[in-house]
């Protein structure tokens, strides 16, 4: 398989039309969904898979052949999403900042609760608290536990577009695990109240 | 495995039960259109690039001119001094 999307890759890279459009059927749902899962906003996630696609195209020649096809495609998507998280967080640490000067006092910003499209009726809302505890996480334990929990990826390919060892993958899994539990008990005991 | 347990459980195991979405229609057709813009851009980038290369050329062209005229004239200048100098024996011999 990686070969043919190398060859489309490298196709792509000569300004082959079809190829890259062989490229994008084959990949553009899984990088939607994966930006959707990052950035947990419809909207947002379509402007990202236009950016990872756009990145494609350009950068193909640029392409060493030292990763899979598949990997080098994730890995953009999941640099994209994070840098446009980090731009949504000094967005927000810069209008809290803002706030004190213009004297209306503190902003309270909310992540808003988000459905994922691919669950069913019944299962909307546990997916509903599920994403907003991992919308909570650390941004590297956040990565890894969607790719991880969600994407069911193997540990290796979470390593490789994480481009970390396997070893800190899975350390970094085994405590995104722990502290997701930790938020999911919070939850409960909430809800019980 | 008490309620709370259960309740973990149940919340972790959507995330195994997420289908797939689709991709947005549509959306190649706004790359493609987002790449030909981008390749404008770049297209007036080099046009920009190869305007001031134009302009480079022609200022080193204008200065090369202009100090092979002032190196000419020094000699135009020197020769006549040194032909009149000898014709008119200004000097004495």
């Amino acid at each position: 398989m990686n070969n043919h999307h190398l060859q489309l890759l490298r196709q792509t890279a000569e300004g082959n039309q079809t190829s890259f459009q062989k490229l994008y059927d084959f990949f553009s749902s899984k990088v939607y969904n994966t930006a959707l899962l990052h950035l947990q906003n419809k909207e947002e996630a379509e402007e990202v898979t236009q950016d990872v696609f756009v990145e494609v195209y350009r950068a193909a020649k640029d392409f060493k052949g030292d990763a899979q096809v598949s990997t080098w495609i994730f890995r953009i998507a999941v640099n994209k999403c994070v840098d446009r998280l980090r731009y949504h967080k000094r967005k927000k640490r810069f209008a809290f900042v803002l706030s004190f000067f213009s004297g209306e006092g503190a902003v309270r910003f909310d992540t808003p609760s988000f459905d994922h499209p691919g669950l069913s009726l019944e299962n909307k809302e546990k997916g509903r608290l599920l994403m907003q505890a991992i919308g909570q996480l650390p941004e590297a334990q956040k990565n890894v536990i969607i790719m991880a929990l969600i994407e069911d990826r193997p540990r290796q390919e979470i390593a490789d577009i994480m481009n970390q060892s396997l070893k800190a993958t899975e350390s970094t899994l085994q405590r995104a695990k722990a502290n997701l539990r930790h938020i999911l008990e919070e939850y409960y005991r909430a809800e019980k109240e | 495995m008490n309620n709370q347990q259960k309740w973990i459980e149940d919340v972790m195991a959507t995330a195994s039960q997420m289908r797939q979405a689709d991709a947005p229609l549509f959306l190649f057709t706004r790359i493609e259109q987002a790449i030909q813009n981008k390749a404008a851009e770049v297209i007036s980038f080099e046009k920009m690039g190869m305007a001031l290369a134009g302009v480079l050329l022609l200022l080193s062209v204008n200065l090369w001119v202009l100090s092979n005229n002032t190196k000419n004239m020094q000699n135009n200048q020197e020769a006549v001094e040194s032909y009149s100098a000898m014709n008119y024996n200004l000097y004495g011999s």
